[in-house]
């Protein structure tokens, strides 16, 4: 559906009535909304101001919009309601989309299979036993289901590339600082970013355009000036040795990427980034690191619920803040705490932490040397397609190996640099995607060349989709 | 076996900003419970820190002003502990790279400079204020988030009352650099103590902290009690156990501090959401644009361009509203030592029986100069002239309306003050026959009863002038 | 990679979880043990890599595709210092509403159970 489109039939109190209807019916299915109002923040007329004027989107609920909750997919915060909202959704607004709901996601972000919600998880629109990726699970079922035609993400470590990949759709890492991350709850604040995730790679560019910028609210936010678009780039970087092992499928998939972009006129060549192999361990170092500090926040004084206050003699407010967090956090969540905890105690911390930050430093020093032999980079988002959930059996990953994994998209996370995951195949049911990496600020350039990629290879559609609503 | 006391302080200053250091919230003491805070201050998910610049050029008009070397850039870390008055669970703070690091802090004392080097300057946020009440705590979020300048000083202070002294000397600093109203009851300026003693003076004894110090006069006992309390550990043969201890100020003891291993790791690491922040040759121009005359420079000048005494020096220059004030009186083309004499004298007595200070009286320097000069003319006596001082004070008006209105002017007439002499001279026969043997003792005493009965308005020279020449006559007659 | 869990003692797993603020029972911190201690051992891994001499990367990288810094890009200014009340900028709740949130609440004081 065209902005046009969506803009009637947010307008068109019937017409959402029947679109609501159906959001709920695949919601049922695929639980990939924790809310969804088609009435209170649609628009009254079927035209106003703004370049996404009518365009109805959906918050992943680390998010905060304004009157509505913020849960993190924690039972911790599952009764907080937010009294602000975010840069990004404000910026949106402002530009004319509105709020239609918020989206389920795996726990404070962290997880890459959506299985990880104490709301239950979400179920991949293409087959429901496959998961839908993570953490921005429920944004990226929610587009590809064709619920809504865009979504807020945020990526720390690929959560909005992967998903996206997984789900066939468009997902786009913006450079650190290019959009303020003000409103998104913290999970690992230097690697932290809003991302968007939409169905098509022109609402993508509309709405990276509309929350782009610095804010002063967010003091890691910057400026940049909007790069212009050059055409086809001439060389596009493939880190070939690095991809060795790579799954057949994927590696399939990749090689048609390729070719495409051979077709359109790009000379692919082969770049070295060593550093690859160690990105996924300082990620998690570092992720997990800034996660303890992070999530201490939540220990039931100020707001969210409480457990252990019985407020009688022999209570005392350590008690409380511990069985609070205890009761509160999943078993991930823990899990990360623990181990960023642990990375940073005294004693440890130059093994662990402090390595990891010079490794960052090694793998950024490599990107930026290969992006100055080349214009962008290609690469696959994960090393497998859309694992079946709920077993570690058959195609299955455990948590380790799904954390392993993440080394091609958290590489842009430690370096800041922009990535685009775009839909290439459907490999015959389970969507295979790939993404492309430039320089700072040339997020104009990724989505211009995968908008070609897409005129001339369009890309196919779930099976579990709204269809046309208008 | 002779013990050497080695004494460090840090010391918190409360910076005078309109807002919070992280957010727009209102910084203020005193308020309601929890009416300055905002989803930033109460650690809301999803909010990040602001930071004030206004807290930035403060804190770094401090540093600059220990003669501190400053940073270029100014980027914070994140301290972790958990604790119900500090929202987030963990401080932003400054670790790795404080805005200032080995400055010093001369100051003088009992006649002699002292210098006590600084180790490092550096800016953080405060934490909220607990109230404990039976089983419950009460907390207020107001404090958390006001910023937070610390100065850690190198172990340089022997004692207690180094300590005090010290304190004394930085809160007259940081209120001349106008950065902190140095209000000690209200939290402003704290400090905690960090003492050690040993048995020699080739190393450092184990460190025990003091905390909770929240004034100068706890500081002096506190370091007092430490000393004793450390020294006889060692003198009994025990070792001094390096920790943490809270002043118990109902009991002047120290306490340890129950620290669970577990808490005291703070586990520091660069704070994200805080990149450091680039400060550009304007801001360092600002800050130095801001830069006063410092207290212990000011008294060296004004003490030795008006030959102050050592306590005039230090009265006229302590709070920064006298020297200001000192400084206006001299601009009028007043004599220093005459103002200095009158402000840490009668002026002070009276400001003090008033509750008032220097800025919320009457008096102006503009006044005060007037007063002076009315005395030095001669046209009130200096005993009116404290009278005069107070009517400033009760009535806020000038001098001389004061002295009209009032009918202060001196009795000069010889006519009026000849009759009162007279009247003395025959209630005092014995007086005036000691005069007349030229015993010239009781002339201050004649003196002395003219004024009481004229209610001090007589001019002494002119009864003096009288007295003579009564004197003269008998002798001639 | 080592045996699960190898890489983290039972005491020392007890020690951050206290330093975290988690209580774990006695099933949970096997699994948790078991996961951390996997994870360790897959950092260290890092140990391969040769980082003698290699400036930390401290906070998110700012360096454009060429090192060089971002041209022409500008982080905000630094807040200028004015106050203004909760409800008065982003947030639309009230100091009393954002009280109010808390699990409890008294006299506009947040309450919780005595602090040791």
């Amino acid at each position: 559906m065209t902005t046009q489109q969506w803009a009637a039939t947010a307008s068109d109190s019937a017409r959402r009535g029947k679109w609501s209807a159906r959001v709920a019916e695949l919601n049922g299915e695929l639980n990939a909304l924790l809310s969804f109002d088609a009435d209170a923040r649609a628009p009254v007329a079927v035209s106003g101001d703004g370049p996404l004027f009518g365009v109805p989107f959906v918050v992943k609920d680390n998010i905060a919009v304004d009157g509505l909750p913020l849960t993190c997919g924690s039972r911790l915060l599952a009764d907080l309601v937010s009294p602000y909202s975010a840069t990004a959704v404000a910026r949106l607004e402002q530009a004319g989309a509105w709020v239609a709901g918020k989206a389920n996601l795996d726990e404070f972000g962290m997880g890459s299979s959506g299985q990880h919600s104490a709301f239950g998880p979400v179920r991949n629109p293409w087959d429901h036993r496959a998961v839908p990726g993570g953490s921005s699970s429920g944004s990226a079922a929610a587009v590809a289901a064709g619920m809504v035609p865009l979504a807020l993400g945020s990526d720390t470590g690929g959560s909005v590339r992967q998903p996206a990949s997984f789900c066939g759709v468009y997902g786009l890492k913006p450079t650190y600082g290019a959009v303020s991350r003000f409103g998104l709850v913290a999970y690992a604040s230097s690697l932290d970013v809003v991302g968007i995730i939409a169905d098509t790679p022109q609402l993508a560019r509309a709405a990276f355009a509309a929350v782009r910028g610095a804010d002063e609210w967010d003091q890691s936010s910057v400026t940049a000036a909007a790069s212009q678009p050059a055409g086809m780039p001439s060389k596009v970087g493939v880190p070939r040795v690095a991809l060795a092992g790579l799954d057949a499928r994927v590696a399939e998939v990749l090689a048609t990427a390729e070719h495409q972009l051979e077709e359109s006129g790009c000379t692919v060549v082969d770049v070295e980034l060593p550093a690859l192999e160690h990105v996924a361990a300082a990620y998690y170092v570092i992720a997990t690191a800034e996660a303890s500090a992070n999530l201490a926040r939540y220990d039931g004084i100020r707001y969210g619920a409480r457990v252990g206050d019985g407020g009688g003699p022999g209570e005392d407010a350590e008690k409380l803040v511990r069985a609070t967090r205890s009761a509160g956090f999943g078993q991930e969540v823990k899990t990360r705490i623990l181990t960023g905890t642990f990375v940073l105690r005294s004693g440890f911390q130059e093994q662990y932490y402090q390595r990891a930050q010079r490794v960052r430093t090694l793998v950024r020093e490599e990107v930026e040397r290969e992006l100055r032999r080349c214009d962008l980079l290609l690469l696959p988002t994960y090393p497998v397609p859309p694992f079946t959930a709920g077993s570690t059996a058959g195609d299955g990953l455990d948590e380790l190996q799904q954390k392993q994994a993440d080394l091609f998209t958290g590489i842009a996370n430690l370096t800041g640099h922009p990535a685009l995951a775009f839909p290439v195949d459907s490999n015959g049911g389970r969507p295979i995607g790939m993404q492309l990496m430039g320089p700072a600020h040339s997020e104009e350039q990724l989505l211009a060349v995968v908008e070609r990629l897409t005129e001339r290879w369009p890309p196919p559609r779930p099976g579990s989709h709204i269809g046309e609503v208008a | 076996m002779s013990e050497v006391t080695h004494v460090g302080l840090e010391i918190h200053v409360q910076l005078l900003t309109e807002s919070k250091v992280f957010c727009a919230c209102r910084n203020s003491y005193g308020d309601e419970a929890n009416s300055n805070v905002c989803p930033v201050c109460l650690g809301y998910p999803g909010i990040l820190p602001a930071l004030n610049e206004e807290a930035v050029t403060k804190a770094y008009q401090i540093a600059s002003a220990l003669g501190c070397t400053l940073s270029h850039s100014v980027g914070f870390e994140r301290k972790n502990y958990f604790y119900p008055d500090l929202p987030k669970n963990y401080q932003i703070s400054q670790y790795a790279a404080p805005l200032g690091s080995d400055g010093q802090f001369l100051y003088e004392c009992d006649g002699q400079e002292r210098r006590v080097r600084i180790r490092e300057v550096h800016l953080e946020e405060d934490a909220g204020k607990m109230i404990h009440a039976g089983d419950l705590s009460l907390l207020d979020y107001n404090r958390a988030g006001t910023p937070l300048v610390e100065v850690v000083t190198q172990p340089d202070l022997r004692s207690g009352a180094d300590a005090e002294q010290l304190l004394t000397a930085f809160r007259s600093l940081v209120r001349y650099i106008g950065v902190c109203d140095g209000n000690m009851e209200h939290g402003s300026l704290r400090a905690d103590a960090n003492i050690s003693v040993s048995d020699t003076e080739d190393r450092l004894g184990a460190k025990v902290e003091v905390k909770n110090l929240n004034s100068f006069k706890f500081v002096r006992a506190a370091i007092g009690f430490e000393e004793l309390r450390q020294a006889a550990e060692l003198v009994a043969g025990r070792e001094v156990v390096s920790e943490t201890r809270l002043w118990n100020e109902n009991r002047d003891v120290t306490k340890t501090m129950r620290v669970k291993e577990t808490d005291s790791d703070y586990r520091y690491f660069g704070e994200p959401d805080l990149p450091p922040y680039p400060l550009a040759p304007a801001f360092f121009d600002e800050v130095a644009a801001r830069a006063v005359e410092l207290p212990l420079a000011k008294r060296r000048r004004l003490a030795a361009a008006h030959s102050l005494s050592d306590a005039q020096s230090a009265f006229v220059t302590a709070e920064p509203e006298t020297a200001r004030f000192f400084e206006r009186c001299l601009t009028s083309g007043a004599d220093g030592k005459a103002v200095a004499n009158w402000l840490a004298a009668d002026v002070q007595r009276l400001l003090r029986q008033r509750g008032e200070t220097l800025g919320s009286s009457a008096l102006s320097p503009e006044r005060l100069v007037q007063l002076l000069s009315l005395v030095d003319r001669g046209e009130i006596t200096g005993k009116i002239g404290k009278q005069v001082l107070q009517a400033i004070l009760e009535s806020d008006r000038d001098p001389a309306a004061i002295v009209e209105e009032d009918g202060l002017r001196p009795v000069t007439d010889a006519a009026a003050l000849g009759q009162v002499l007279s009247e003395v001279l025959a209630e005092h026969p014995q007086v005036r026959a000691q005069l007349s043997g030229g015993d010239r003792k009781p002339v201050g005493f004649l003196i002395g009863k003219v004024m009481q009965r004229t209610a001090g308005q007589a001019d002494p020279g002119a009864i003096r002038t009288l007295i003579e020449a009564e004197v003269a006559e008998e002798a001639g007659g | 990679m080592n045996a699960p869990g190898a890489a983290l003692g039972e005491d020392e797993l007890l020690t951050t979880a206290e330093m975290a603020r988690l209580a774990l029972s006695e099933e949970e911190s096997a699994g948790l043990r078991d996961a951390i201690g996997q994870m360790l051992s897959y950092f260290d891994q890092m140990n391969a890599m040769d980082v003698s001499g290699v400036a930390p990367t401290t906070h998110a990288p700012v360096a454009d595709g060429n090192g060089e810094g971002h041209s022409g890009t500008a982080p905000p200014p630094l807040r200028s210092d004015t106050a203004r009340p909760s409800a008065s900028r982003w947030a639309r709740a009230t100091e009393q509403e954002l009280v109010a949130r808390a699990g409890d609440s008294e006299d506009g004081f947040v309450t919780t159970p005595n602090v040791l």
